[in-house]
């Protein structure tokens, strides 16, 4: 969110499982409406994913990331 | 003078509920926090409620006294705890005492609140049998209301800025004394460089607490391999932003504590055997270094009763154990 | 009837006052450089990699601009702050487990 505010247009990538804890960091910032893009079961929580399950979720994520760090011109 | 939001109630029982209700306890029954019982904390230390005792950053949080003061009530505190309390809120907050780190992982740490000098035995603090569990008001509140200033002061709330996937009991109230009546060895707030007249907390964030057991060795040697061998097969990853100043704490049981006496091991003598021993290379997954950058990051503390051949390892969460002297 | 006066325990509301605006997106990412901020934890590195690779099929990237804090517990060091600011176009990171 730093980086947001710092004038450079960011993304996180967030478990569901996850996704309360990381709205309430962006609550006590200042920033409810910030955006998550979320991983949701049967893939496992970031910490723990596999190397191969890495290589899966970035060829699955980058069309969304692309959605989430560009707007219409 | 407060300035803290006021609630009127008709009753005790009316209060309490209402503080369940917004969130306010740690799931057991509080003491009401009145003005005049938090004026009367304030006073005993010295404070204005204004006083700022630490801040959490990355919550935008900043801790008063009055708001210590206010969960030391509500945590059962008797007024001359409260300057013991303060002392560990302000290391807790510390910014390498990592309070949103160690209280919103997942792995759920815990918060040791460690107490040294006279002030032990002026508050009852127990460092003897049973001095980690409950019966004992002072190591029960003291250790609560740290736990109440994080979840209150610190937003430190299950399934909001508190992450734990189990959590832990240690979270409701983890305060115990050095016995520093067990032996001659320097008490802890002593090696961290104050006055033995001094009285002090150290906070230590835990990832988790193991049980060395060892009834077989008869002497120093052999219980210190048991310490290194039960720390290594948990490891010591480190981190880069604490250095080479992270800590363990091992908390050395009565029967243990035995050996090193009769054999006149001082505590540095016992860091200077674990910590090359800790720092070994790991040889298998469950022989793993423990990575201590110095001896004195081994913190050695007695306690606990007789009877039970054991010691108990406090292993780090993402901070350094800090202490603070009791004012 | 009694009245009893409790304090509020708390640091006070969980939402700021001060609401930041959100930066605003690009067109696209062709000539772009994404910073990739890695926190350390797991196989968050090898993740980042991955969808750098895989974004770069979908745009025309410059070379990523790669940042690995050296703690979980700490925003990046002032250098790499400075360089994310400075030359990203737009920044990717992860949040805890």
């Amino acid at each position: 969110m730093e980086l947001e505010w710092a004038g450079v247009p960011s993304i996180a990538i967030v478990h569901e499982e996850m996704r309360g804890s990381a709205q309430a960091v962006a609550r006590v910032s200042g920033c409810p409406d910030y955006e998550f893009l979320t991983v949701d079961y049967p893939w496992v929580p970031i910490a723990i994913w596999s190397k191969e399950e890495c290589l899966d979720l970035a060829e699955i994520m980058a069309p969304k990331v692309l959605a989430a760090l560009t707007g219409p011109s | 003078m407060t300035t803290a939001a006021q609630h009127a109630y008709d009753s005790y029982e009316a209060l309490v509920e209402d503080y369940f209700e917004k969130g306010w306890t740690d799931g057991l029954p509080i003491m009401p926090p009145t003005p005049e019982k938090v004026a009367a904390f304030l006073e005993r230390a010295g404070l204005s409620g204004g006083e700022v005792l630490g801040t959490v950053p990355t919550r935008e949080v900043t801790c008063t006294a009055q708001q210590a003061a206010a969960n030391a009530v509500m945590a059962g505190c008797l007024p001359e705890y409260f300057p013991t309390v303060v002392a560990a809120v302000r290391a807790h907050l510390q910014p390498k005492g990592n309070c949103h780190s160690t209280t919103g992982t997942l792995s759920g740490a815990a918060q040791a609140v460690i107490i040294n000098g006279p002030v032990r035995n002026e508050l009852g603090v127990a460092s003897g049998a049973g001095c980690f569990g409950p019966g004992f008001r002072a190591n029960a509140t003291i250790g609560r209301a740290l736990r109440l200033v994080i979840r209150n002061v610190c937003r430190g709330i299950p399934g909001f800025l508190d992450r734990a996937s189990y959590s832990t009991p240690a979270r409701y109230s983890f305060c115990f004394g050095e016995n520093e009546e067990a032996s001659d060895w320097a008490p802890l707030h002593v090696q961290r460089g104050l006055a033995p007249e001094q009285s002090a907390v150290t906070v230590h964030s835990l990832m988790k607490m193991v049980e060395a057991t060892d009834f077989t060795s008869r002497d120093a040697v052999g219980v210190c391999d048991t310490l290194v061998t039960n720390i290594r097969a948990n490891g010591i990853a480190g981190d880069a932003w604490l250095g080479e100043d992270g800590n363990v704490v091992i908390v050395v049981g009565h029967e243990h504590h035995r050996f090193f006496n009769e054999e006149g091991w001082s505590k540095a003598d016992i860091q200077q055997y674990l910590w090359p021993r800790l720092n070994a290379p790991a040889t298998s997954a469950t022989d793993r270094m423990a990575r201590i950058g110095k001896p004195e990051g081994i913190l050695i503390v007695a306690a606990g009763g007789a009877g039970m051949g054991a010691s108990w390892l406090l292993l780090p969460h993402l901070a350094l154990a800090i202490t603070e002297p009791v004012s | 009837m009694t009245t009893l006066i409790g304090l509020d325990p708390t640091s006070g509301p969980f939402d700021r006052t001060d609401d930041h605006d959100f930066s605003p997106r690009p067109a696209s990412l062709d000539g772009a450089v994404v910073a990739l901020v890695a926190n350390g934890l797991g196989e968050g590195e090898i993740f980042l990699d991955a969808l750098y690779d895989e974004l770069n099929k979908l745009s025309d990237l410059q070379a990523p601009l790669k940042v690995v804090k050296s703690s979980v517990s700490i925003p990046p060091d002032p250098g790499d702050w400075s360089r994310l600011t400075e030359e990203a176009t737009v920044a990717i990171t992860g949040f805890g487990g």
